[in-house]
């Protein structure tokens, strides 16, 4: 008997082939007696939320340069809101007043140090002191990506990798502007970079939250330019 | 056979509650409240008199006796049957809690993060007749909680040294709290969409103990 390639149920035998796995939802194409993943494409609908940061901040952020305990040190720059971070430190900001199971989030940055990774999270939800969330980690200095789910307490965080670092053609160099996007659709997590698909990935666990970013500078100090942020729905 | 809950009317793909559209064939979705859900087939079945609780997750003392497994806590214990993930389930734990500050609950769509466990908790404390509903992030020093329905008087639940039979039955969103058969809650969160099913046991004070006698999954499907 065939198997679901992602939870490993049983498929059901019932005359045709199955098209769904009746427990995790994975939809199959068949090639032979071997079932594979059939992921939809994920379409954007209308905007919810649209941040030109050259001039504007995200809802909730406090105006002008400020520091984030001392680790963290945000500025005004001219192609975004500037972020130095410490080695092994990270910026997060995020729009919880978008909470909702479905939803595209798309944001620009450049890179000034190869230690930055950027990521555009989506599903970001707490739960009491500790959060879960989706994310497309995007790192110029490998010209990589990886697809994350974080689950996050007050000392402690794990990331698991749905998808582990990928290069990537689409992501400039350290200095140069990437587009990067994170679309959530049921079960379905479609990144993009440069607006081309980049994976489609199969993960059923965390089904609400909200969208935003999150800057680390990886064992080094890193200084990044987050420039542009948008949050759309998604449409049939 | 009773349909399983959710289903697209037009092409049968899996479909979340109150999405506005299909995923699959993108058709326009409708929705009335929300149906009431009832066990189907069974998936699995653990009779904690024969079956072991074992793995290296279980770090407490555990003895099988003739009516099930004796759990005997300080702090919250919990344990997985990994090997069943799903989505819409009917799952219930069946048991005895013998001391005033013992505890136990039903848990469902669990997975870990490292030693981070996340799910859905469903816990009654006999001493009291009271149960609430909660999603849990637990381990690695971590033991928060976001309560969907927080301490409560339950009729239903009986009293100490009585068994007593939790159940969550979920189908996407959806979900329900039977206690002895008894619905006692039913409310819409996303949060948690896919996981396995298990056990949670915990102590109020001092060391408690909690007779585990059973733990059944069970599809959902829509009630009539």
């Amino acid at each position: 008997m065939a198997s679901c390639p992602h939870c490993k149920a049983p498929i059901a035998e019932a005359g045709s082939p199955a098209r769904y796995c009746t427990r995790c939802f994975l939809a199959f194409r068949w090639e032979g007696q071997t079932p594979h993943p059939d992921l939809p494409e994920v379409k954007t609908g209308a905007p919810l939320v649209w941040l030109d940061l050259r001039r504007e901040r995200p809802p909730g952020m406090k105006e002008g340069d400020f520091t984030v305990g001392t680790t963290v040190r945000v500025s005004q720059h001219g192609l975004g809101l500037g972020v130095e971070l410490q080695a092994g430190k990270a910026f997060e900001s995020a729009v919880p007043f978008v909470r909702r199971r479905d939803h595209c989030a798309r944001a620009t940055f450049v890179a000034y140090d190869a230690s930055v990774v950027f990521q555009v999270v989506v599903r970001r939800d707490s739960v009491g002191e500790a959060s879960t969330q989706y994310a497309l980690a995007v790192s110029p200095g490998r010209k990589a990506f990886r697809v994350l789910r974080v689950t996050s307490g007050p000392t402690k965080s794990v990331a698991t990798a749905l998808l582990d670092w990928r290069p990537c053609q689409r992501i400039g160099g350290v200095g140069e502007l990437v587009d990067c996007e994170l679309r959530a659709l049921g079960a379905t997590l479609e990144a993009r970079v440069g607006g081309e698909v980049v994976a489609r990935v199969h993960e059923p666990r965390l089904g609400v939250g909200w969208p935003g970013v999150r800057i680390e500078a990886e064992g080094a100090p890193g200084r990044a330019v987050w420039a542009s942020f948008e949050v759309r729905e998604v449409a049939p | 056979m009773r349909p399983r809950v959710l289903e697209c009317d037009h092409c049968g793909g899996p479909v979340g509650f109150r999405a506005p559209f299909c995923p699959y064939c993108h058709s326009k979705l409708s929705w009335d409240a929300p149906p009431r859900l009832e066990r189907g087939a069974l998936l699995f079945a653990r009779d904690y008199r024969r079956d072991k609780i074992e793995g290296a997750l279980v770090t407490t003392q555990i003895e099988r006796g003739a009516d099930g497994a004796l759990v005997s806590v300080t702090g919250p214990f919990r344990f997985i049957e990994t090997d069943h993930p799903a989505r819409d389930t009917v799952t219930s734990v069946e048991g005895v809690v013998l001391d005033r500050g013992g505890a136990f609950g039903v848990v469902v769509r669990a997975f870990a993060d490292g030693a981070l466990f996340s799910g859905y908790v469903a816990s009654i404390i006999p001493a009291f007749r009271t149960f609430r509903l909660s999603r849990n992030v637990e381990g690695a020093e971590v033991s928060t909680l976001r309560a969907l329905s927080d301490w409560e008087p339950c009729d239903a639940v009986r009293p100490l040294g009585e068994v007593n039979k939790i159940e969550i039955r979920a189908a996407d969103s959806i979900l329900e709290v039977h206690v002895n058969e008894q619905r006692v809650l039913s409310l819409v969160d996303s949060g948690l969409a896919f996981g396995a099913s298990g056990f949670r046991v915990f102590s109020l004070e001092q060391r408690a103990r909690v007779l585990v006698r059973r733990l059944d999954v069970h599809e959902a499907v829509t009630g009539r």
